[in-house]
């Protein structure tokens, strides 16, 4: 799994690329999470090239929310692939995150 | 090896209310409004026609699982409140005439799983022998603080059966007649313990009671090893995914976790058990489809390779016979 990170207008932008599974989480946790404890509180997951996630993945995204929420931050999701986009259904979990098409759309939430 | 379930609940025994009977009833009369039914042929044709949770519920019970060897070996797994209804089933048996010899693993001391002993029959029968083995050190004291006479009439050493209670390790293999078994610690309050069981080639494992904080790879690896290859597994799947993460450190897990080991272990076949109390027979069937789904999500995937071909994935529920 790739992650490549930019700053745009303050924003925090991750494009996950490739499967995000046990064997590739601890990577993606350990730069999410640090992030956050560094201060950056208004993240956006582009997604459009995540071809894959577990609950491996599924919690790394619960749990960077709750730490964005403790600190008044915000997390946007945008570009879902299909599947991710049925496993966030599957597991009720669409409902907890704000999820756009677009990046462009995504960025004006902040 | 076939493997019994007599109580799959968790925390707590949460027998089906009035007004849930009652909605099982207006359920299933809505559906034969338009039916013919003149014969008991034609009842039972419609029934079988009918969802699971409007002629079914998953038991009230909590943890209590039988398991039979080929060649008759038997052990049972917890002692929740499920055991009382094992305990009169045995009685048709040798139990009945104080000639049985009951293998019991606990698979940790909390209450439900614990709570049937006092009220399972072959321990008031002279002659019978209850073998209680665990991974913990305290199995006789926790089993004497439940049958203090503050909390029940009858003290574990006034009963007629003889009980013994043997402290087992991990990486030790107890071997009862044809089956072998191991067992694994768990995650959760206390102490849990999975166990493997196994006949000749084929293993069942039965995990209750178990969190798996991280879910990365390293993390997952004892478990995963722990698990590989049984046709069975039956798995905590207390809660949906979305209860579990607000859950932490409560000691369970979920179906969708459960999915995701069977696939990486090579189980053939996933049985979620220790259901949470406060979700309904309807609910149940809902995760069971959404866990169905979340794994035909997952298995389309080409990375995926998963030599079984397809997880079979069954909701526990009393009554459910699983034959290896």
């Amino acid at each position: 799994m790739e992650i490549n990170t930019i700053m745009e207008n303050g924003v925090w932008i991750l494009r996950l690329q490739g499967k995000l599974d046990s064997f590739t989480s601890k990577d993606f946790q350990e730069q999410l999470l640090e992030g956050i404890a560094q201060g950056r509180n208004k993240i956006l997951l582009d997604a459009e090239l995540l071809e894959y996630v577990s609950s491996a993945g599924l919690r790394i995204f619960y749990l960077a929310s709750q730490r964005l929420q403790e600190r008044g931050g915000k997390m946007v999701f945008c570009s879902l692939t299909p599947h991710v986009r049925r496993v966030f259904d599957i597991v009720d979990m669409s409902g907890e995150f704000r999820i756009l098409p677009t990046r462009a759309e995504a960025l004006k939430e902040f | 090896m076939k493997v019994r379930f007599w109580g799959v609940q968790g925390s707590t025994p949460t027998p089906l209310s009035n007004e849930q009977l009652q909605k099982k009833f207006k359920g299933v009369l809505r559906l034969a409004q338009d039916r013919s039914l003149r014969t008991d042929q034609d009842i039972e044709n419609f029934l079988a026609e009918l969802p699971f949770p409007l002629t079914h519920t998953i038991g009230g019970n909590t943890t209590c699982f039988e398991i039979l060897s080929s060649a008759g070996t038997r052990v049972i797994v917890d002692m929740g409140s499920g055991a009382r209804r094992l305990g009169w089933e045995l009685l048709r048996g040798p139990a009945g005439e104080g000639k049985a010899t009951l293998p019991i693993l606990l698979t940790h001391c909390h209450w439900d799983h614990i709570m049937g002993l006092p009220f399972f029959m072959p321990l008031y029968v002279t002659g019978n022998k209850l073998q209680i083995y665990g991974g913990h050190p305290y199995l006789r004291e926790a089993l004497e603080w439940q049958t203090h006479p503050h909390s029940f009439p009858v003290r574990l050493e006034e009963v007629e059966a003889e009980l013994t209670c043997t402290q087992i390790h991990e990486g030790e293999e107890l071997v009862l007649d044809d089956l072998k078994i191991r067992c694994k610690s768990l995650e959760h309050p206390g102490g849990s313990f999975a166990y493997r069981i196994t006949e000749g080639e084929k293993s069942l494992v039965i995990a209750t009671d178990a969190e798996y904080k991280e879910l990365d790879a390293e993390s997952l690896r004892p478990f995963v090893e722990f698990y590989r290859d049984a046709e069975v597994l039956v798995f905590d799947a207390q809660y949906t995914l979305m209860d579990l993460f607000q859950k932490l450190d409560w000691g369970h897990s979920s179906s969708i976790i459960g999915v995701d080991i069977c696939l990486m272990a090579n189980v053939a076949k996933l049985v979620l058990t220790h259901h949470d109390p406060t979700y309904s027979d309807e609910m149940m069937t809902e995760i069971l489809g959404r866990t169905e789904a979340f794994k035909q999500e997952t298995q389309r995937q080409e990375h995926i390779h998963y030599k079984r071909g397809d997880l079979e994935i069954l909701m526990g529920y009393e009554s459910l016979e699983i034959e290896m």
